[in-house]
């Protein structure tokens, strides 16, 4: 069931956040968490045989899924490129400011 | 008309996208827009945007708590936008942003329009803690903040499922107590991250004691009182005080784990970061007992810690290693520092009596024996501190040369929020008040309920 | 040591969410709440019912894509919200980016690059127009549309070095955002409420149609490609 796949995913999202050494796949972690969650919103709102809901000439009848999840979604998803972007351009200059991406090595050059 | 609390600091920074320059000037303004618009304002009152009554619109509730809370925190925006020395190059147009989102998570009464406004105040946090190249301090918040953020939006689908809404005072009618069990989890872990409990509040330190004089004393002031208004108005008004067991046992390690490690801090911004996780961690505690009198107390000793910090950070960014040429400003961080620890005849004293009291009348003797470990510790670092600063021992004469003096603007503002500290110490009654006003509005759920849908 | 501390947390935490999943309905099973089934009649304020394309009309909110009029009409104000994240991250990229200088190739961008993109180009800033604009009737809206004409605009960054568009960007991202909340301070000052729909609905399903709700959706269509073209800009930049 896509719930299974959804908390699954969410799982190794946090797993990535907690055990990897390169800032870049924290960040790659954080989208995973993100899309994960984001699937598992739809999916709360499906009801079979139901179709998307937009009025128009193929649905005399309103026999739709529910919308009010899916215009969630849209929100979160922007919020979570606009997260991203950020925190790639953080990135770079954290790059350019250590020149290296590995958390124990920024770490040691901190605590000089 | 609530609703220009948020659009016009919006429209404004809208508006001066290509000016970023000259904003700085206009903040004091905007500023003065807001509290007396507040003024004006009725303290109870709820607007539904686009029209739309209560559970399929957004609301917009102003009641005793709300009201009281938009007041101080513009009252903190408007002394900030006073010394624009502090607000570096191209910040302006974030602390408007900052501005429009700390009134709408005040204002708001939808739990979805919560996470927005969430998500727009940890954003600007995220810039604003980048400054002074702290790019890995700010990185690690990113991080922190966003996965939070995540956990919080699915605590509101999980109780859109339960309650069939996303309303506040509905799903305060409605949940049941199956979802009580789920729904709170999630969304505590959500605001762990913000309100700097204990195991997620490791970015503190890196992002208030980056050296930015902006970052610490507006996220330290305005967005921490803001973050603990949303913890108590979802965990108190809506969830009905559920899961308050827990958040006390981890209040209460957050205050000894935190001044533990403000003790052995070489670098004063990093024991006041360490300072403020505490007494973050104290207030969840005290108004984990969830009663209108410990809610009183924790509120009360919040606004006295924020107060003191909003003098503290300042201070500790701007100076350099003494107080030789600095004499005023000398005397209004060992007022505020006093007033942190509990000196009688300061602020913080009648704060921690009352603490102490509502304790005392709830049986809960473990809270006052942190307190006053808690408080023995503070006394050895802050007496600490307030030595080397007034008497140091090893400055060389160039450094002696290179600090500076601050400027009038700054001196005079922090000596004006030094003696409301003083006077608060005599008279508490203006703060009691707000307190006062906050807990009733926020424990009265069945008045909410019945003033956001219209009669139950 | 530390990855199985991290692999407990994990499995932890996975067998918390399984043991959420019977509050939750089946897949497939979900019913509608009362809200969703107010929003596809379009009865919030409890005049609606039978909604037909192509026949209803000057109903309270006259889009043919419910989702559209949630996410415009009926919660408008988080879509004013989920405007200004985007705003604030741009800013933030430009803020943090600040400073470089333009990178130069070193050299030409491909023939093949240069004149599929003359061809290619148009299409593409047409079809996101088109997404857009009649955001009320198809799926898409305002936030794709942004989208696929920033994906047009890095094309030409991509095949052009001498390309610059920062200050029209900045232009074009504060003007629509500004025109935004002014249609809902319209609204303020028209009917009393902020982001009230003041526009005739007009009929189901054609294109000038549901009031505000296509003027909207064209503003943030401008505002985002014109933001996601900042950010692709500043990272483009880095040098």
């Amino acid at each position: 069931m896509v719930y299974y796949i959804s908390f699954i995913l969410i799982g190794i999202g946090i797993y990535g956040f907690l055990t990897q050494k390169n800032l870049f796949k924290h960040l790659i972690s954080l989208t995973i968490i993100d899309t994960a969650i984001n699937i598992f919103i739809i999916s709360l709102g499906y009801i079979s045989g139901e179709e998307a809901p937009i009025y128009s000439k193929y649905t005399p009848i309103a026999n739709f899924v529910d919308p009010l999840p899916q215009a969630l979604v849209l929100t979160a998803i922007v919020i979570g490129v606009g997260i991203l972007a950020l925190g790639v351009s953080l990135l770079i200059k954290v790059y350019e400011k250590y020149g290296t991406l590995d958390v124990e090595e920024i770490v040691a050059k901190e605590g000089k | 008309m609530s609703a220009l609390l948020i659009a016009v600091p919006l429209l404004i920074a809208f508006l001066f996208v290509p000016l970023k320059n000259k904003i700085k000037y206009i903040l004091p303004f905007v500023a003065l827009f807001s509290l007396i618009l507040i003024l004006k304002l009725p303290i109870e009152q709820v607007n539904f945007l686009g029209g739309w009554k209560a559970p399929f619109g957004i609301t917009l509730v102003l009641d005793n708590s709300s009201y009281y809370s938009l007041i101080v925190v513009n009252i903190i925006f408007f002394l900030l936008s006073l010394i624009p020395q502090i607000i570096e190059k191209d910040l302006s147009l974030i602390f408007l942003i900052l501005m429009a989102s700390i009134n709408g998570l005040i204002l708001t009464g939808d739990l979805f329009n919560s996470f927005v406004f969430l998500e727009i105040t940890s954003v600007a946090a995220y810039i604003l803690s980048s400054s002074k190249r702290n790019y890995y301090g700010a990185f690690k918040y990113l991080i922190l903040g966003s996965i939070a953020g995540a956990f919080y939006l699915l605590g509101t689908l999980y109780s859109y499922i339960g309650t069939g809404s996303l309303n506040l005072a509905d799903i305060s009618k409605n949940i049941n107590s199956e979802f009580l069990a789920v729904v709170p989890i999630l969304i505590f872990i959500g605001l762990a991250v913000e309100t700097k409990i204990f195991p997620l509040a490791g970015w503190v330190p890196d992002v208030y004691a980056s050296g930015s004089a902006l970052t610490p004393a507006i996220l330290a002031t305005g967005v921490t009182f803001s973050m603990m208004y949303l913890f108590g108005r979802i965990f108190i008004t809506v969830f009905h005080g559920e899961f308050l067991n827990v958040v006390y046992i981890f209040g209460l390690i957050t205050v000894v784990v935190a001044e533990l490690s403000a003790l052995k801090q070489d670098n004063l911004l990093r024991a006041l970061s360490f300072s403020s996780i505490a007494q973050a961690g104290l207030f969840l505690s005290v108004i984990s007992m969830n009663s209108y009198e410990s809610l009183t107390a924790g509120y009360f000793h919040l606004l006295n810690d924020i107060t003191a910090k909003f003098v503290l950070f300042i201070i500790a960014a701007s100076i350099g290693k003494s107080f030789i040429k600095n004499k005023t400003t000398g005397i209004a961080f060992s007022i505020a520092s006093f007033s942190l620890i509990g000196f009688p005849l300061f602020a913080g004293f009648r704060s921690k009596l009352l603490i102490l009291k509502t304790a005392f009348l709830n049986q809960n003797y473990i809270l006052p024996i942190i307190l006053l470990f808690a408080t023995i510790i503070e006394i050895a670092y802050v007496l600490r501190w307030n030595i080397k600063l007034w008497y140091p021992d090893n400055i060389l004469p160039q450094e002696k040369e290179e600090t500076q003096k601050l400027s009038w603007n700054v001196n005079l503002i922090l000596l004006i929020v030094a003696l409301v500290i003083i006077v608060i110490g005599f008279y508490p009654d203006i703060y009691l008040k707000i307190a006062q006003n906050i807990a009733s509005g926020l424990t009265n759920y069945r008045a909410y309920v019945t003033n956001v849908l219209g009669g139950m | 040591m530390r990855r199985f501390l991290s692999a407990l947390i994990v499995l932890g935490l996975i067998m918390f969410f399984i043991s959420t999943l019977p509050l939750i309905p089946e897949f497939g099973k979900a019913s509608l709440s009362k809200v969703s089934r107010a929003f596809i009649d379009k009865d919030v304020n409890g005049n609606g019912g039978n909604v037909q394309y192509g026949v209803s009309k000057d109903l309270e909110n006259g889009a043919a894509n419910v989702v559209t009029s949630i996410v415009v009409d009926y919660r408008s104000f988080d879509t004013l919200g989920e405007v200004t994240v985007l705003f604030t991250s741009a800013l933030g990229v430009g803020i943090i980016l600040s400073g470089y200088k333009r990178k130069k190739f070193g050299r030409e961008p491909n023939f093949i690059l240069r004149v599929s993109v003359g061809i290619l180009l148009p299409l593409i800033l047409l079809f996101g127009a088109y997404v857009f604009i009649h955001g009320h009737l198809t799926p898409g809206g305002g936030f794709p549309g942004g989208t696929i004409i920033a994906a047009g605009i890095l094309l030409l960054y991509l095949s052009n070095e001498e390309f610059d568009l920062s200050k029209t960007v900045k232009f074009v991202e504060g003007i629509s955002g500004s025109l935004y909340v002014i249609v809902g301070l319209l609204g303020l000052a028209v009917s009393g409420v902020f982001l009230i729909n003041f526009l005739p609905t007009g009929v189901v399903g054609n294109l000038f149609s549901s009031g505000i709700v296509p003027i909207i959706y064209i503003l943030i269509g401008f505002k985002v490609g014109a933001e996601l073209s900042g950010i692709v800009a500043e990272l483009h930049r880095e040098g």
